[in-house]
Formats: structure tokens, C-alpha cells, sequence
């Protein structure tokens, strides 16, 4: 043993001494410096450039019309990078308030004369005069009005709020909302987003299906009038907007963004507070209150009279002491849970208390999120909040991850409960969503993260993406400010750690972790600011995880079981389970295991020759939805019951082993199947393993729903074998904070684009395109492999085609050729990257401009909160016709239905399927599933109808819409699975190896031909080897 | 498929005691079942899995192979088309063939050796099970979700691990894309495979370390061994043969099979130019993508044959004197 270390040290002495080695350090040094001196060279034009584009930029931006919006003003800093600079958010107006001494203006309430609105745009809203009991001069206010102009004046300067009185027209369901300018600007960026809430509630009681568990009523929307205090949509703030208007005229203007609503008053009021528990439980005394008398009022949660959001609604908890309990099933009993998370989502609870007096009141809750947060509501009684301590209420998370009976009060546990004061009667209470004291974190982060994004771009500036890790680049001196941001940025984050400690009842939650880390890497960096240009990524990377935290510290979710109302001397259980409880219940439900059926949703019917089989290549949520909308509208209607089972998404695709293959090879089929891949339906019909679809008589009628380019991939010799579900589609997406920075403005042509790319990468930014063969399984951009997403627009835009008449290859005509080289030439001559996290890279700045699917944009919509109205949804670039149009053409990739041909059920099975892929079913399911999981199930229906009906921001539907115009989708034939196989080669020979476009793609058209010639002759079709466009000349 | 239904292994099974029943000296068939009746039904029930899940398949597969098959429809016996197909046309079956035995051939024995070669070092260490636990747990996971992992290491991407790393150190100026080049697609698959199989025969060499009888080393210090290698050499290796012959036979089952696993998640199916193109690689290509599932069985067939062969081949070359 000791031998062999003693040859090892001898050994690694030898190498650290070798010569070679030491001559390949001083190589590399000197070609470092090579390489240094050019990038200097190239970085000088590049600033110069810059400079140049932003002053392009500026006085554009002036000229702009009247009445269009203002974007905000332009602060350029010392390196050259610009930063679009909106208003001040309204916590550093406030802060300006403070600084100029603006006061609450005294008892004042100055209604506006809404019928004299001095201006407006669009369409000129209608007035009514009566609407849902409430009389008047309304204003019935559509979409179509732009915005609406009113001048009021005001006597006396000082800090008003703004009271509304609305009603939430019938709409899209989404919730309403608007902006305000006063005197054409906006006072502060949170008046770009006021939210006004609708109101819901459940159909009736859950019903039960024959399996024997609970199914959820349906939603419906019972609009009524309400008052509110115009206040920050995202719960930002826990009081009303403080507005300052002078003495004198002011115009007061109101910009629609979604949603029509009725206004009937719209007024200036003083604002006023609540006052605190202190003084109340004063003037509880002083008025001589008494104690009520021994009551116990237990209200279960599930049952709210009232919701602003249909997401919010009866959740389903086996815990052993919930109440009812679920004994294995599904039961729905118990409310929130985490839908119930975001701000101004709120219920309303109605109960009745026996006499007048004090009482206290308690929930059974349980709130032990992974983030460990409190969760914060605004508590209203009556509609009002009874005093200051319940307008953000925490409720703290538990420490034993357990249902407790809390009453409210302080929440650490020490002090007595709250005692409210109730007439004896009905009474209603309201707990709506906050965000609480984490708002000021909230802000600091985003301040921070903003902050680095702009130090990321103005060192990458100097020193490109991927800086050469031996050169000094001096940065303190090019960019004077970094050390003093970087101290206010740790500094910042620092002061948050101990604010989110003291708000969590002083235990650290996770988030002060995280934000201490970043704390500490900054605190780092500013002591060696030079090793900021290797670090760049470790910033980057910061930076995503402070987003990250943006959005846990904005959920606030909460579970609740029942609402306890007792007298003040009651004692409350302690609500938890005890273990013997909890493993009792564990182990009835395991059992229970044995005999329920799980893969069945719903109901289950026994097998008779009115019932089909529908299986749905989805998750549970999905198909539960499927089948309440099932049973509600095509049942009733049609006579024919549904069996829906839900499989594992992808399970049914071709090209793995598969239930759907498995089910045909063994005979036992259902009669539909949803959510197949779009390969499926030919490869299995050449087998015979679906029915055509072009045989039942109103199939051409059905057609005509969707575009013609998305069935392509169903149609094979004269049959047409599915219909499609949903339809993926190229986007292309951008960064417009960063276009208008460099004075850009998003192409509309590829020319547009190559013009663009070096601009791009000179900047050490760069263009995404989707890549080729990155994953198996689809990958991330939602797109199969196998279809080689990116080369088929090169194709059809060049007028190319993947396969001729005789279902030959068609690749080798000049067109293709042509498409084939526009596509490499990304590559081998513009370089953009080959491969990338592109949701990551826009959200860095690193690639502000990309093509790629559906999942992006839900991506972008959903999970990159710090970039909301900082990037936006175009069709692809295309290439510009003889007739002046834009040919965008792409395809994408999408979900079918398809009918089991061994089905003897299949007029049934086709009248499923119609019912489902119908407007109507396909604009309530897409609906039903935001409303129920949230805008990340948006759902991408192939319906173009249905699609205008979503609830989608109207820009981005319509930006879908011109691309679908275009929307022509790669065919599906016999061995056509060696198309894409072997484009994919070429592009690897052209890009990695350097062939020539022309001998790669003759190469592979060679190979698809001898395939597709294999396959025809094995099915005993007719091959015919002349190709009517000729070869590649 | 309805042919497995049909072949009823209970019959089967019945068969066989029956074919025995007539070799036995002639005594009757119920002293034969009084005698060794409870011998049997000991049997039986491996017998009963033995049969439906090894000796049908295989049939089956085998019949198949002389079929054309779609999966969709039943089968048709076309005869040695397939066969013909495979040897005489089919090029990529012989690229195929080259990646699984280069991968084998390579990875194979150096996992072998290095597990062995680990498992020496670490029976040294006084706290074993730790650094056991450490070596073990990739086998313990499957090859898709490692490959998640690895995918990250290899990605394309300029911020995958692997293009990073050599960025950062100055050798790449470009980030490679590892899975897609054809010149590192089969290398990086090897390396995985390495890392995976490891744990396996590490484990098994580490108990088989522990059987050896220590008196055998002092008796060769006595007869003048020196040096841990040569004790090694002398005493360890061959006390530990069952341990080696199960080790091999393991690992030549691994390379024919695990290895298309990684080369599915890491590089897809079929792999970009076939660069990584395995044998049942070629088998999924056919059965799952084609539908030709006669074909598809051909190819198991082969693969069949090239397993055991090789697997007999290992067994003979180390089983010589001994046995």
C-alpha cells in the first residue's frame, strides 16, 4: 500500500514538472490576448452603434399621437444601455406624498357627472336606466370602448380615493379589468392595472356519481352591484390608492383593458381607516357589551355563499378529522386549498348567531406550504373590516404540518382572541387574498432583480456572453456605479431577511434563506468586482431564483374545514388528529384501494350497446372536466352514456410502446381516443386500426371548424382518419423592452431578421430557433422530435413540399433545396446558438427575440412574473410574395380524436367526437379549465371559433389567428417517419460536419425514397418512380 | 397476443412430469406420484412462470420471426424473408451490430475491472458501507431518470455543465453539442454506462472480498508474497471466482440491453446519423416506429443468439480447470 502511494506522488510531481504541459499554459495565454485585442476592437462600434439607436429611438418616441399611451421615459446609462423607465410605482409615491407633506383631504365626496363624459374612443358606450334593481343614469361600458373621459372639479387640494360603484356584464368570465390617467398621465404604474372582481357561485350542492363520490357542481355567475374603493390588483397594498389632485379641473380618464362592466357612480371621497382592535375593544366596553350567552355555530367551509374567481371553490382532503369525513372516497369537504392563492380572491360565508353580544370566531385550517409563509386575507365582516389588525390577517404556517382550531387573534398564540360584536341575525364573513406584509419584500426583490438584469447587459457589454476567463476588464472603471448598486442591492436584500423573519412570528422562512444567499454572493462580488466577468452566469442564475421567490411570496394558500362561532369563554379543541386517528383512516383507505376503480372518471356505466368508451390521453383534472361537460350537455341530449378512463399524456403516440397499440393488437378497444399524437391516426389506419372518418355524411360539415393545414397529418389515401383536438403553432416572441432599447423593432420578414441577427449578437445577445432532435419524448418546446418543427416554414415558404403526388419524396426539387440551405444557413452562416433554454435566455435578456410553441407562451404567461408587459407574442417572419403578403406558413403540432375501427359503436363514437370538437364544447372546456387550474391549462384548441372565445388577452388571439391563416401542417404517410429521420441527418452533415446542403439532402432524399418505395411495396401499392417536379438540377 | 393465451403452461408443465413418468423404471404412474408427488408440485410452480415467461416468449418471439407481423393485424408466415432481409440488406443492422459490440467489448470489461479494482480499494477502508451505499446507488436508479441528469452534463446548451466546464478552462471556444455530433454521441453513452454499471459488481465483488478465507493470506505471506498486488493477484482474485463468473455473465446481459436504454434517453431513437444505433435500438426502430414486428423479432432472435454466445463464450473462458 504504501508503495503504490509513494509511486503516485512520484508520478503527480513528474506531471506538474512537465515541460509540454507548461508550454500549452503559455500557448493558450497568448492566444488569449489575441483574442482580447479584437474583442476590443469589435466592442468600440458596438457602443458607438448603441449611442446611434437610442437616439434613433427618442424622438419617435415624442411624436407619438394623442391619446395613444405614453411608454414611459428613457434613462441611458453610462455604458450605453438603456432602461425603459415607467412611472413610479406607488410605494415611491407614497413616499413622495410623505416628502411634500400631502394630507388626506377633509370630509369631502365629489361625484363625478358620469353621463357627461367630456370624451371617449371606439365605440360610444349605451346608457341604461335600470339594471339588476338599481336605478339611474349607467353606463353600459363594452369592450369595443376604448377609453372613457370625464372632468371633474375639485375644491380642495389633497389625497382623495376614488369609490366605484360597478356591475360585471356577461363577458369571457375573466375578470374585469381597467387603468386610470388623471390629467393624461398615469400617477403611479400600479394605475395601469385595476381589477375588478366578478362574483360566483356554485351551481347547488356536489351530486354523487355511481361509484359513490362526490361530483362538483357546476359555476355560475351571479353578478351584482358593488362599491369598491379603487385599490391595487395584485394586493400590493393593503389600502385604497391615495390619489393627489390639486384645486381646480381635472380629467379623469379610464382605459379599457378586458372585460365589459356597468358603472353607475364614480366618486372622490376622503379616505378613511378602520379603527383598531385597541379602540374597539374601548367602545366595546363603553357601550356596556355583554358576553354572549353558551353558543357553538359550526358552518362548513365548502359551502361559501359567495366567490370572485370560479377557481376557488370545494376542495376534496382525507384527513381523518375533516369534517364530513371521506372514508374513502372522494368527498368534497373542506375549501381553498392551493387555487385559493392569489390576490383578490375571496368567499363569503353567511351564518346566524342566536342573540347580540361578543363572540369569538375560529377556523379549522391548515396552512404548512413547502415556502413556509404566512398566508395573509383581508377579513370582512359584513363587508366591512371591523378593525385595523384583520385587513391583512396572517395566518401562520404549522409547524406540525397538521389541521389546528385557531381563533383569529395573535396568531403566535399568546393573546386572547379577537371578540367581534354580533346583532343578533345573519351575518356575513369575507376573506379575501392579500399579500400582506410580503409586499414590501416583494418590492425590494423586484427592485433588486431589475437591478442585476441591467448590470448583467451592461457587463456583458464589455465583455461579451462568454467572457475569456484571463482578461482583465477593468470594470469599476468602465462602469463607475457597479460597486455602489451592488452594495444598495445587498443591502437591500439584507434588511428583507430580518423583515420576513419578524412577519413569520421570528422563524426564518425559506425565502430569508435564499435572499441571504444572493445577499451574501453580491456582498462578494462588490468586494472583487473584477470577478464579476466569471461570474456573470452565477448572476444570471441569482436572478432567476429572486423571480422565482417573486411569485411563492405573492401565493398565499390556505385550507379550511369548518368556521366556528362561540360564545368568548368557550374552550376550542385543538382540531389535530392524533396518530392512532391518522393511521387508522390511512390504512381504511388503503384497503378501500382494493376494491374502487381509479382509472374510470366519474361514473361508470356497465357495457351495453348505448355506452361508448372514451379514453383520454390526459391528466385527471382534464378528463373530469371532460366528463361533468359529458354529462351535462351530450348525455341529455344524445341518449348515449360515456365511460371516460384517463391514461398517462403520450401514452397514446406511435413510435413507443403504447396502450393504444396494445389495446388494437389485443382486441379490446375503446370506441374513441382523445389527446393521440398526430402520427398516430395514419399509421394506424394503414392497418386498419381507425375508421375513416370522411364516410359519416356531415364530415365535411365538421371539418370546417378547423383549419385546412391541421388536418393534413390525418389524411392518407383519400380517407381522413381523425380530427384535430388541439393545435400547436410556432410563435415568434420578443422582448420589447429590449427592442425599444436598441431601437429594433420586431421583423416581419426573414430578411427583417438576418438584417437583425448580427445586431444581436454583437451585443453578446442572439435569435432561437427550435432545434433539431433534442430530446426523446417531445423535449420542452411541446413539439415531437420527429417533425422537425423548424425546417417545414423554410419549406413551404420556398414552396417546397415534403412528398409528391405519387408519395415519392419531394425533396429534391429546386424549392426544397432552397428552404433546406435558408435553414442550415441559420447555422452555418448567422451562427445563432444551436441549443438553448430559450423561456430561460429571454428571461435573462440574453435572447430577446425566439420562435417556439405554445408551451413558451404559456411559460412566459404564467412563471415569469417580473417580465409581465416587458415581451409579446407575434406570428413567425415569413417571406414576402410577389403580391405583397407575408407568407408565414408553419405547422405545428397537435392532438387528435380518432374512432377505433373494430368499434361496433362508431356512429355513437362520431357523435361524441362531433359534440366535442363543436364550438361550443370546445370554448366551455377551455374556459372551465382555466377557470379550474389556472392560466397554466390554457387550453389550445384546433377549433378557430372556440379559440376567438377563450379567455386569452385579445392581442395574442389575434396574433394566433394571422398565423393560423397560415397554418399548413406536415402530411403523415406510409414510412413517412423517414422524413424527418433524415432531414435531421442532413442538418447534422451540413452543421457538424460540414457537407454541402446539396449532397446532404440528396443523400437523404435517396434514403426516404428506398423507404417509402419499401413501405408502398409491402402494403402492395403502386409505385411509381418518375417524379413529375424532376431533380435537383 | 392471442398465441400466448393458447399455450397453456399447466399443460405443458404436466407434459413434462409425464415424459418423465414414462423414463422412470415401470413401477406405475401413482408410485411415481406417491414417491416423488411432492417433489414435484416444488417444482411446479417455478415451472408454471419458467414456462410462461421465458421458454413461450422466446417460442413465440422465434415463430414470429419467420412472419410478417403489424401488430394490428395476425400475423403471416413469409419464411426466412426476414433473415434474408437483415443479413443481406440491411446496413444499419450492421452498423448496429458494430456500436453494440464495440460498446459491449469496451465497457464490458473495463466496468468489470474498475468495479473490482473499487471494491479492493474500499475493502481496505474501515468505514465500508458508506462509500458501498455511495458506488451503489446509480444502479439503484433507472437509466431514464439518470439520463435526465446526464442530459443536463451533456446538454448543448452554452450552460450545460460539460460545455461550461471546457469553456470556462479555455478548451472549447463554441458549446459542442455532445448528444447530436456523431463523434461523441457513442463515447458519452459509454461513459454513462460505466458510471451506471459500476455499483452492480462492485457490490457483489465487495461481499465476494469478504468471503475469502484470510488464513489463505497468511499462508502466503509465509510463501513469500509481497506486495498487495501480488497478493491480490495470487490469493484474492481466484478465491473469488463464482463472484467473477456471476460478475461477467451480468455484465454481458447489461451491455446488450442497458446500454440502448441510455442511447434511447441521451441521443433519441433512431440517434442522429445511427451513431448510436444498438441492436435493440434497431429492434424498437422496427417494431414501434415500422410496425414490422416478424422483422423486429428477427432481430431478437439475433440478438438472442449473440447474448447467449457471448455469455457461453465468457462462461467457458473463466470456468477451464475447476469445473
Amino acid at each position: 500500500m504504501d508503495n503504490l502511494k509513494e509511486e503516485m506522488t512520484r508520478l503527480q510531481a513528474a506531471m506538474r514538472k512537465s515541460e509540454a504541459l507548461r508550454g500549452l499554459r503559455r500557448w493558450t495565454a497568448w492566444i488569449n490576448i489575441a483574442l482580447a485585442v479584437m474583442l476590443v476592437t469589435i466592442s468600440i462600434p458596438t457602443a458607438a452603434s448603441a449611442a446611434v439607436y437610442a437616439q434613433a429611438a427618442q424622438p419617435k418616441d415624442a411624436e407619438e399621437e394623442e391619446g395613444e399611451e405614453k411608454k414611459g421615459t428613457f434613462i441611458t446609462h453610462a455604458t450605453g444601455v438603456i432602461e425603459v423607465k415607467l412611472e413610479p410605482n406607488y410605494a415611491e409615491t407614497l413616499q413622495e406624498y410623505a416628502k411634500q407633506g400631502y394630507e388626506w383631504v377633509g370630509e369631502a365626496d365629489i361625484p363625478i357627472d358620469l353621463m357627461n363624459y367630456t370624451r371617449f374612443r371606439g365605440h360610444e358606450p349605451e346608457i341604461l336606466s335600470e339594471l339588476d334593481g338599481r336605478t339611474g343614469e349607467i353606463i353600459d361600458w363594452q369592450e369595443e370602448t376604448e377609453w372613457l373621459e370625464w372632468r371633474v372639479y375639485v375644491p380642495k387640494t389633497g389625497l382623495y380615493n376614488i369609490e366605484m360603484e360597478y356591475y360585471p356584464l356577461p363577458g369571457k368570465r375573466a375578470s374585469i379589468q381597467r387603468r386610470i390617467q388623471i390629467d393624461g398621465e398615469y400617477p403611479f404604474q400600479e394605475a395601469r392595472r385595476l381589477v375588478f372582481v366578478r362574483f360566483w357561485n356554485d351551481k347547488g350542492l356536489p351530486t354523487t356519481d355511481n361509484q359513490g363520490n362526490d361530483r362538483r357542481p357546476g359555476q355560475r355567475e351571479e353578478p351584482r352591484w358593488e362599491t369598491v374603493r379603487i385599490i391595487d390588483g395584485d394586493g400590493m397594498y393593503p389600502w385604497p390608492f391615495d390619489f393627489y389632485l390639486t384645486e381646480g379641473e381635472h380629467v379623469i380618464r379610464m382605459i379599457t383593458v378586458r372585460e365589459p362592466m356597468a358603472i353607475r357612480s364614480l366618486r372622490l371621497v376622503t379616505p378613511t381607516r378602520p379603527p383598531t382592535y385597541a379602540e374597539v375593544l374601548a367602545s366595546y366596553q363603553e357601550k356596556g357589551y355583554k358576553n354572549a350567552g353558551e353558543t357553538l355555530i359550526r358552518h362548513q367551509a365548502e359551502l361559501p355563499v359567495e366567490r370572485t374567481e370560479a377557481t376557488i371553490r370545494m376542495e376534496y382532503t382525507s384527513g381523518p378529522l375533516v369534517d364530513p369525513y371521506s372514508a374513502g372516497y372522494v368527498r368534497l369537504n373542506a375549501y381553498g386549498s392551493y387555487r385559493w392563492r392569489r390576490a383578490l380572491q375571496a368567499a363569503t360565508w353567511e351564518f346566524e348567531v342566536p342573540e347580540d353580544g361578543l363572540y369569538k370566531i375560529a377556523w379549522r385550517r391548515w396552512q404548512a406550504y413547502a415556502s413556509f409563509l404566512p398566508s395573509a386575507r383581508r377579513i370582512l365582516i359584513d363587508g366591512k373590516v371591523p378593525f385595523q389588525e384583520l385587513n391583512s390577517f396572517l395566518f401562520t404556517p404549522d409547524n406540525d404540518r397538521d389541521w389546528r382550531i385557531v381563533p383569529f387573534g395573535d396568531e403566535s398564540g399568546f393573546g386572547e382572541p379577537y371578540l367581534f360584536y354580533l346583532e343578533k341575525g345573519k351575518h356575513t364573513l369575507t376573506m379575501e387574498v392579500t399579500v400582506g406584509p410580503s409586499a414590501e419584500t416583494i418590492r425590494a426583490i423586484n427592485k433588486v432583480v431589475t437591478d442585476l438584469s441591467i448590470m448583467v447587459r451592461e457587463i456583458t457589454m464589455i465583455t461579451g456572453v462568454n467572457p475569456d476567463p484571463y482578461m482583465e476588464f477593468d470594470l469599476t472603471s468602465r462602469i463607475p456605479t457597479l460597486v455602489p448598486r451592488l452594495v444598495r442591492n445587498y443591502e437591500l436584500l439584507e434588511e428583507q431577511v430580518g423583515h420576513m423573519t419578524m412577519v413569520n412570528n421570528g422563524v426564518k422562512p425559506n425565502v430569508a434563506n435564499v435572499l441571504g444567499e444572493v445577499a451574501f454572493q453580491l456582498r462578494d462580488m462588490a468586494s472583487d468586482p473584477e470577478s464579476m466577468s466569471r461570474r456573470l452566469s452565477d448572476l444570471s442564475a441569482s436572478q432567476g431564483r429572486l423571480s422565482q421567490w417573486l411569485l411563492y411570496l405573492r401565493e398565499h394558500p390556505l385550507w379550511l374545514d369548518y368556521l366556528l362561532i362561540t360564545n368568548p369563554e368557550f374552550e376550542l379543541p385543538v382540531g389535530k388528529a392524533s396518530i392512532f386517528q391518522k393511521a387508522w383512516a390511512g390504512f381504511m383507505n388503503f384497503l378501500s384501494s382494493f376494491v374502487r376503480n381509479y382509472y374510470g372518471v366519474g361514473s361508470i356505466y356497465g357495457d351495453d350497446d348505448n355506452t361508448i368508451t372514451v379514453w383520454v390521453a390526459r391528466g385527471r383534472e382534464w378528463g373530469m372536466i371532460m366528463k361533468d361537460m359529458t354529462e351535462d350537455d351530450f348525455t341529455p341530449a344524445s341518449g348515449i352514456a360515456v365511460n371516460l378512463q384517463v391514461f398517462p399524456p403520450a401514452q397514446l403516440s406511435a413510435g413507443s410502446v403504447n396502450v393504444l397499440l396494445l389495446s388494437v393488437a389485443s382486441g379490446v378497444t375503446p370506441d374513441v381516443a382523445t389527446g393521440v399524437l398526430p402520427d398516430v391516426p395514419v399509421e394506424f389506419a394503414i392497418r386498419n386500426g381507425v375508421a375513416n372518418m370522411n364516410k359519416f355524411v356531415d364530415y365535411q360539415e365538421v371539418t370546417t371548424r378547423f383549419r385546412p393545414g391541421a388536418l393534413l397529418p390525418f389524411r392518407w389515401e383519400g380517407g381522413d382518419y381523425a380530427i384535430p383536438e388541439t393545435q400547436d403553432f410556432l410563435m415568434m416572441f420578443y422582448r420589447t423592452d429590449i427592442f425599444t432599447e436598441l431601437g429594433l423593432t420586431p421583423p416581419d420578414t426573414w430578411q427583417d431578421l438576418y438584417n437583425m441577427i448580427w445586431l444581436l449578437q454583437q451585443r453578446g445577445m442572439d435569435f432561437f430557433f427550435p432545434p433539431v432532435g433534442v430530446s426523446a419524448g417531445g423535449g420542452i418546446y411541446g413539439l415531437a422530435e420527429s417533425l422537425v418543427p423548424g425546417f417545414l416554414p423554410f419549406l413551404y415558404q420556398n414552396g417546397g413540399d415534403f412528398y409528391t403526388e405519387k408519395g415519392l419524396s419531394a425533396l429534391d426539387s429546386p424549392e426544397a433545396l432552397a428552404g433546406f440551405r435558408e435553414w442550415t444557413e441559420l447555422y452555418t452562416n448567422y451562427k445563432i446558438t444551436q441549443q438553448a433554454d430559450f423561456y430561460n435566455r429571454m428571461r435573462t435578456g440574453e435572447m430577446p427575440i425566439g420562435v417556439s410553441g405554445f408551451f413558451t407562451y404559456i411559460l412566459l404567461s404564467v412563471a415569469a412574473p417580473e417580465l409581465e408587459g416587458r415581451w409579446e407574442m407575434l406570428p413567425l417572419p415569413g417571406k414576402r410574395r410577389p403580391d405583397g403578403q407575408v407568407d408565414r406558413t408553419s405547422g405545428g403540432y397537435g392532438q387528435a380524436v380518432v374512432i377505433m375501427d373494430n368499434s361496433d359503436k362508431q356512429d355513437k363514437a362520431w357523435e361524441w367526437a362531433k359534440w366535442w370538437t363543436s364550438t361550443r364544447a370546445q370554448a366551455r372546456f377551455g374556459e372551465e379549465l382555466e377557470a379550474l387550474i389556472g392560466t397554466e391549462a390554457r387550453w389550445n384548441t384546433a377549433n378557430v371559433k372556440a379559440l376567438n372565445q377563450l379567455p386569452f388577452p385579445q392581442k395574442d388571439i389575434e396574433a394566433i389567428q394571422e398565423q393560423w391563416r397560415w397554418f399548413k401542417e406536415q402530411p403523415v404517410t406510409l414510412g413517412g417517419y423517414f422524413t424527418p429521420r433524415h432531414i435531421i441527418n442532413a442538418w447534422n452533415r451540413v452543421v457538424l460536419q460540414g457537407w454541402n446542403a446539396r449532397e446532404a439532402l440528396e443523400e437523404a432524399v435517396k434514403q426516404i425514397d428506398r423507404e417509402l418505395i419499401r413501405k408502398r411495396e409491402e402494403f402492395g401499392l403502386e409505385v411509381d418512380l418518375t417524379k413529375t417536379k424532376g431533380g435537383l438540377e | 397476443m392471442a398465441e400466448v393465451k393458447s399455450g397453456d403452461p399447466g399443460v405443458e408443465a404436466e407434459a413434462t412430469t409425464q415424459q418423465r413418468a414414462v423414463a422412470a423404471p415401470k413401477t406405475g404412474l401413482q408410485r411415481l406420484v406417491a414417491q416423488y408427488g411432492v417433489s414435484y408440485a416444488f417444482l411446479l410452480p417455478y415451472m408454471i412462470f419458467f414456462f410462461a415467461f421465458l421458454i413461450i416468449p422466446v417460442g413465440v418471439a422465434i415463430w414470429l420471426s419467420f412472419t410478417y407481423f403489424n401488430m394490428l393485424e395476425p400475423p403471416r408466415v413469409i419464411g426466412w424473408s426476414n433473415y434474408r432481409l437483415l443479413f443481406l440488406e440491411d446496413d444499419i443492422f450492421v452498423l448496429s451490430i458494430r456500436n453494440t459490440l464495440f460498446f459491449a467489448f469496451i465497457t464490458g470489461p473495463v466496468s468489470l475491472t474498475a468495479s473490482f479494482l473499487l471494491a479492493w480499494f474500499i475493502n481496505q477502508i474501515r468505514v465500508r458501507t458508506i462509500y458501498a451505499l455511495a458506488f451503489y446507488a446509480p444502479s439503484l436508479t433507472s437509466a431514464i431518470a439518470m439520463a435526465v441528469v446526464w442530459r443536463i452534463v451533456f446538454s448543448g446548451d452554452r450552460y450545460g455543465y460539460m460545455n461550461y466546464f471546457l469553456m470556462r478552462m479555455g478548451f472549447i471556444q463554441e458549446p459542442f453539442l455532445w448528444l447530436i455530433d456523431q463523434r461523441t454521441m457513442l463515447p458519452v453513452i459509454m461513459f454513462v454506462m460505466l458510471w451506471m454499471s459500476m455499483g452492480n459488481n462492485f457490490l457483489v465483488f465487495l461481499a465476494g472480498l469478504q468471503t475469502v478465507n484470510t488464513e489463505l493470506y497468511e499462508a502466503g505471506k509465509v510463501d513469500g508474497i509481497a506486495h498487495p498486488l501480488q497478493e491480490m493477484w495470487y490469493i484474492t482474485l481466484p478465491s473469488m471466482k463464482p463472484q467473477v463468473l456471476f460478475g461477467v455473465i451480468n455484465a454481458v446481459v447489461l451491455m446488450f440491453s442497458a446500454g440502448f436504454e441510455i442511447s434511447l434517453s441521451l441521443a433519441g431513437l433512431p440517434s442522429p446519423l445511427y451513431a448510436a444505433h444498438m441492436i435493440l435500438s434497431h429492434l424498437y426502430d422496427y417494431a414501434f416506429i415500422r410496425f414490422e414486428m416478424g422483422y423486429a423479432a428477427a432481430i431478437a432472435v439475433i440478438l438472442f443468439i449473440i447474448t447467449f454466445g457471448v455469455g457461453q463464450g465468457a462462461l467457458r473462458l473463466l470456468s477451464t480447470k475447476d469445473e
